[in-house]
């Protein structure tokens, strides 16, 4: 286990979310997970032999090519997606079936355009068959936290692309998961906007004590946010090398400049063949 | 005020065009007894106004009973076709032959198998409004966000809660969208069905009064049928800005 884990585990317990904890056992559990798309033009191996752990409290991202199943892997540990072969357990329950215990995030925020802001956030409550007033109050705090307060009774085409976005960080926390699933939640966004992002999930993410597992293809992404970063293959996706990023929190953007965060970005584009001079993300 | 402002144009137009149609009748360059002037029509729809009214009203009924009638029977076929391949796979190709198939071409053998009454009549109007309301509803039912859905599925919503908090109000732009096309279908499948069947009604009107070469007459009721449809046409359009607030502003306001 890596000094990264370690420290986060510690992190964790001292926010108090330590619920199945002492018995060790990682958040996330994989273990020779291979998923195989049938397709009219045959089978696709999109996933093989996957392992991979993620302790509580952790924010691991996962970085590789275009196709190389990053997306697939976050479906499957939400549940909404089966496997072929391997095992997955969210702490000691096998991932049978959709898990209610993670939150989901898209590249696109997915609001249903019909409902308000503060309707979008209750969807998840509305689907869990919950009752609203009990979360109006958590409502209007996720709101808070992400600047978004006076905004409850507008309709997501009144708000710009990263206002959106927010408020589906907001409703994938809502239901209070302990898993916040991130699938390139950034990558539509603009450069400024990006940055602000960047920030403000890292403060969330501090503040709420969540597990993250984080998809992105940006390797500047990946260094800032992670404690860990898992490198992935082109299809069949499998794990090339973990990495852990020991850089010291809370990380601010001008850690950019940082000679260490810049070896780190270096390493990651040397394992995923970027190497040419010259070659960016 | 705002209306005014930007349609300006095209009302100036519109009453241009009347002028001139005014002047060609007055001038003698048409012929008063083929096509009478804006304001021989206009005598006419005075001058009969409370047997036209009732012809009106008559019309109005038939269109709007058989548009609630395919509303309610096309959303519903929608939600089937939606709900399973099955009855996809056996319900469209039906469909699709009533679209095939013209309305009017069948409307006669209607009239004799149910009579020139309002049977016959609503029946014509449902098979010409009802295609647009399936096709639109079905597709607005499943064209739902893949995401969205991952969204709820990973919180165990169930088929019911999927259709009930997803798939239904998805629908809604194109089920108001096929509305507006079939609203205004349904004024022709009421005179289509007056042309053939009963003795009642603006086609009814425009079919006798062609018979007798009466073109003031025809003119006076084709005057009224388009006031109506331009009034069916916007009742549609104010309703869903009533309904669907979130909808606004995409079509007309931003483009």
């Amino acid at each position: 286990m890596s000094a990264a884990i370690e420290r986060n585990l510690n992190a964790g317990r001292d926010i108090g979310q330590n619920n199945g904890r002492e018995d060790g056992r990682p958040h996330l559990s994989i273990r020779g997970l291979s998923k195989i798309y049938e397709t009219r033009t045959g089978r696709v191996e999109a996933l093989r032999a996957i392992d991979l752990d993620v302790g509580y409290g952790e924010f691991v991202s996962i970085i590789g090519p275009s196709g190389c199943g990053k997306s697939t892997l976050l479906k499957i540990v939400l549940g909404v997606i089966g496997y072929e072969a391997g095992q997955a357990f969210l702490h000691d329950a096998p991932i049978v079936g959709p898990q209610i215990g993670a939150g989901m995030v898209f590249q696109q925020p997915a609001l249903p355009p019909w409902r308000k802001v503060l309707g979008n956030l209750m969807m998840p409550i509305d689907v869990l068959g919950l009752n609203r007033r009990d979360y109006h109050a958590r409502a209007l705090d996720l709101l808070e936290t992400v600047g978004l307060t006076g905004f409850e009774d507008k309709y997501p085409r009144e708000l710009s692309g990263g206002m959106q976005q927010r408020v589906a960080i907001c409703r994938a926390l809502i239901h209070d998961p302990e898993l916040l699933l991130m699938d390139e939640p950034f990558g539509a966004l603009d450069a400024m906007t990006r940055e602000i992002m960047q920030a403000e999930i890292m403060r969330i993410w501090r503040e709420s004590g969540k597990t993250v597992l984080f998809v992105t293809h940006s390797i500047d992404e990946a260094v800032l946010l992670s404690d860990r970063v898992i490198v992935m293959s082109p299809r069949p996706g499998q794990v090339v090398r973990e990495i852990a990023i020991d850089l010291p929190r809370p990380r601010l953007g001008g850690l950019r400049q940082d000679p260490r965060f810049q070896a780190y970005a270096q390493q990651l584009r040397e394992l995923l063949g970027l190497t040419e001079p010259g070659a960016t993300e | 005020m705002g209306w005014l402002r930007s349609r300006w144009k095209s009302i100036l137009f519109f009453l241009f065009l009347i002028v001139l149609w005014q002047v060609a009748v007055d001038s003698g360059f048409l012929l008063r007894f083929i096509v009478p002037s804006p304001t021989d029509v206009l005598g006419e729809i005075a001058g009969r106004w409370d047997r036209l009214l009732m012809h009106l009203g008559y019309t109005l009924m038939i269109a709007l009973a058989g548009f609630v009638i395919a509303l309610a029977i096309g959303v519903t076929m929608a939600v089937l076709i939606a709900h399973s391949r099955f009855l996809a796979e056996s319900l469209y190709p039906i469909l699709v032959l009533s679209q095939v198939v013209p309305t009017i071409a069948i409307a006669p053998l209607l009239s004799i198998w149910f009579g020139p009454g309002e049977v016959t009549k609503l029946i014509v109007v449902f098979l010409i409004t009802v295609f647009p309301i399936v096709v639109n509803t079905t597709a607005g039912l499943l064209q739902v966000d893949d995401d969205l859905l991952y969204v709820v599925k990973g919180l165990k919503a169930s088929r019911w809660k999927i259709f009930v908090l997803i798939r239904l109000p998805n629908a809604l732009p194109s089920l108001f969208a096929a509305m507006r096309i079939s609203i205004t279908l349904a004024v022709i499948g009421a005179v289509v069905a007056e042309f053939v069947a009963g003795s009642i009604g603006l086609g009814y009107v425009v079919f006798t009064g062609a018979a007798n070469v009466n073109t003031r007459l025809v003119f006076a009721a084709v005057v009224l049928l388009g006031a109506m449809g331009i009034a069916l046409f916007t009742a549609v359009k104010l309703l869903q800005r009533v309904a669907l607030p979130w909808a606004q502003g995409t079509k007309e306001g931003e483009a």
